[in-house]
């Protein structure tokens, strides 16, 4: 039981530990630092939000640096997180009215399209034609990706396109001839794929020294573009919105089937099952057991680790054949309060002087301003012990054949990618047809009602 | 201020921070996913009302019903699991073995590691390359990589298995349970004759019958909640096997940021939920014994005791 005194006193101590709470909390709202320095005050800061990379990082630092030196006045509060939340926890920011001033909307796994539909994105159109001059080294045409009707949202720095990966040990061993690297040679198809994967295979009971002939790291809408198809509809690139999937087509149907059958009846694959677990160990492709591959231009990077001599050629011909190609762009937020620092930072990173050109010698990635290309293709061929012509001859036919990646346009990719790759697992593990897949897919990405 | 006034002022101010908790954290969010279940919200723009659009779009949902299955498939499997396991383990704590009270502290140290930290504890376990479990069952049985997450025939009961390392709570309270059974009807049955079996089935079960059933109802509860492995490990795969409801609730949520979607998602498994819960209730009714209840409420309960 209380009586008038203790209770009294209790509140008088309550009242006490509230006043303490309040004066401290003030001292962490940052009243100090402000008044100690006042240099600080004077400084626009920007918030840059990267995912965490261990490699990409220290160029992340070196460029934070080296921006500070020609711009005292901006201050970049270089903000990183993990890979997996990286889209939870921008889009946690933006809700709470707390969005970076300047991010790669494509960083992750939800894209450009995710950002702009939420309206986070500011319109650079009036910064970029103040600027044109100094920009004159990006192509228009990868301008045009992130110019949605008349406004630009973004400015290329990168452009990863696909390419075709191979073993070189491996086909020198079966003394293959290299795959070309010409996109137009029409005598490299699919069919010429299979069969040559069929003579790199070596099929052993032990898993240690099977070799594969082939595998590939395309998504489901990328394997049927590469056939001349398409698992979304046309509009949905232009809308960023899916209004009715257009999944079963005979072209799709083909596409799925081939690649089905390399594991499942022609034995030139890991099984899909195989190839899962696989991936927990890193790529399959750097295990040396597999000959052949399709992925993006970060493999260029990726593989160096490789302790095989490998190549990049032409992904084989197929009647209106198209590969993904993740052109990267810097967006500023529609919210900054500092929209015309954030340009100059934007400015930098995308300058071949400035963060660009550090970006392709220390990241390593194919860079969209084209005055680093020449640059790029020697160095890269140097590193892949290829000429640097047939090197360029592979990067321009994936330009040709190229199309802006479907992850970069649709908004709220990461789930449809994940629904298309469900609903054909029955297909790679062969328990259920080609036609029933696509038409399960069909209904599943239905049901996400992402009109 | 008088005495009762005073126990009055003291009693709201003791329960006031779980109030002003419930009220802020639960009770708020609940009403407004109640309201939200009712529009198209996105975050990133005011709600605009939306009737009962989201809750007739989950009629024609095929993914839904991919995630009912999933969990439907997850409870059936682990509550009896679950149940069996922890109150085989409570027996064996109860029993007077050396050790004991070591035994009692070790068996709960498990539960004190997160969910997150447990699913990654078990998928490293379960890993077809290098996984303890593989590697067991690779060089003593002969079993060539069980893919135990990568395949849809195995991975539910993978997860349930997982669970073998939150047993400590259920196991706590089937042990309390335990130690306050009146000792005169197991000298009795002693005296009688009656072996660990019978006693067990005729006497300690039906004694804890109510314990039972509130342990099965909490099963069924986060059972049917059942998140972080397809979150942490299996993403819902494969072929949908584990893409359980509230998986499915939360992508709803943050992946599309449907709000609206996601809310009456939320609300039906509430629906859901209770029903089970009165289903299981008013199924085991016969098979509950309550000591405090007079005899008519306990006439099913009563055939069971010796």
């Amino acid at each position: 039981m209380f009586n008038n005194n203790r209770l009294r006193r209790l509140l008088r101590l309550a009242g006490c530990f509230l006043v303490i709470l309040s004066m401290l909390a003030g001292c962490a709202g940052g009243g100090f630092g402000a008044a100690s320095s006042p240099a600080a005050s004077e400084q626009a800061e920007l918030v840059w939000l990267m995912s965490t990379d261990p490699v990409k990082n220290k160029w992340q630092e070196k460029t934070v640096a080296e921006f500070g030196h020609t711009h005292p006045h901006i201050r970049i509060k270089l903000l990183n997180v993990p890979y997996e939340q990286f889209d939870q926890k921008l889009a946690a920011l933006i809700a709470s009215g707390n969005a970076p001033d300047i991010w790669n909307p494509n960083q992750a796994d939800s894209g450009f399209a995710t950002y702009l539909q939420m309206g986070a994105l500011l319109d650079l159109s009036p910064y970029y034609e103040n600027s044109k001059a100094e920009m004159n080294g990006l192509d228009v045409k990868m301008m045009d990706i992130y110019r949605v009707n008349g406004k630009l949202y973004g400015v290329p720095y990168i452009s990863n396109a696909t390419y075709f990966y191979y073993n070189k040990d491996l086909f020198d061993q079966a003394q293959l001839p290299y795959p070309p690297t010409n996109w137009d040679d029409t005598t490299w198809t699919f069919e010429t794929m299979r069969d040559v994967a069929r003579r790199l295979t070596l099929a052993t009971d032990n898993p240690e020294t099977h070799i594969y002939g082939v595998m590939h790291e395309l998504s489901p809408n990328a394997l049927s573009w590469a056939f001349g198809g398409d698992l979304l509809p046309a509009d949905a690139y232009e809308t960023g919105l899916i209004r009715k999937p257009n999944v079963v087509t005979a072209e799709n149907t083909a596409a799925i089937r081939y690649f089905s059958e390399l594991a499942l009846t022609d034995g030139v694959s890991p099984s899909h099952q195989a190839l899962s677990s696989a991936y927990t160990l890193g790529n399959p492709f750097l295990s040396g057991k597999i000959a052949m591959t399709i992925t993006g231009g970060w493999g260029l990077r990726s593989y160096q680790s490789a302790d095989f001599r490998w190549g990049v050629a032409a992904v084989p011909y197929h009647e209106g054949r198209q590969v993904p190609l993740y052109v990267d762009p810097w967006s500023i937020s529609a919210a900054t309060s500092h929209p015309d620092e954030a340009w100059e930072f934007v400015k930098f990173l995308t300058s071949p002087d400035g963060g660009a050109g550090s970006y392709m010698t220390d990241v390593g990635r194919t860079p969209a301003e084209s005055g680093l290309l020449t640059q790029w293709y020697e160095a890269t061929a140097a590193e892949l012990d290829m000429d640097a012509r047939d090197l360029k001859e592979v990067h321009e036919g994936a330009l040709k054949y190229g199309r802006r990646a479907d992850n970069h346009l649709i908004a709220y990719y990461p789930i449809i990618l994940d629904t298309m790759n469900q609903s054909l697992g029955p297909v790679w593990n062969g328990t259920t047809s080609v036609e029933e897949g696509l038409a399960d897919m069909q209904r599943n990405l239905e049901s996400l009602h992402l009109e | 201020m008088n005495e009762s006034r005073k126990d009055t002022v003291a009693f709201w101010l003791f329960v006031s921070p779980w109030v002003c908790g419930f009220a802020l954290f639960s009770g708020e969010p609940l009403i407004a996913s109640g309201l939200l279940s009712f529009t198209n919200y996105s975050l990133f723009a005011p709600p605009s009302f939306a009737g009962l659009d989201n809750y007739s779009a989950l009629l024609n949902d095929a993914l839904l019903a991919k995630s009912l299955k999933a969990t439907l498939a997850y409870t059936l499997l682990a509550v009896p699991f679950h149940l069996v396991s922890t109150l085989a383990l409570a027996l064996l704590l109860h029993s007077a073995v050396v050790g004991q009270a070591l035994l009692r502290t070790l068996y709960y140290l498990p539960s004190l590691v997160s969910g997150i930290a447990v699913a990654l504890l078990w998928s490293s376990l379960m890993d077809p390359h290098s996984g303890f479990i593989h590697t067991f069952l690779s060089s003593v049985l002969g079993l060539k990589g069980p893919l135990l997450l990568q395949n849809p025939k195995s991975v539910i009961p993978s997860i349930v298995v997982m669970d073998l390392t939150s047993l400590g709570s259920t196991t706590l309270i089937f042990l309390a349970a335990l130690q306050v059974l009146p000792a005169e009807l197991f000298h009795a049955a002693k005296i009688d004759g009656a072996g660990r079996l019978k006693t067990l089935f005729k006497i300690t079960l039906p004694l804890l019958s109510p314990v039972l059933l509130f342990n099965a109802v909490m099963d069924v509860i986060s059972s049917l909640q059942v998140f972080t492995p397809a979150y942490i490990v299996t993403k819902g795969g494969p072929e949908w096997s584990s893409y359980f409801y509230v998986y499915y609730l939360f992508r709803a949520a943050f992946f599309q940021f449907d709000m609206g979607y996601a809310s009456a998602m939320a609300w039906i498994l509430l629906l859901l939920t209770f029903a089970s819960i009165c289903l299981i209730v008013a199924l085991t009714r016969p098979f509950v014994y309550y000591e405090n209840k007079p005899a008519a409420s306990n006439k099913g309960g009563r055939r069971h005791v010796v």
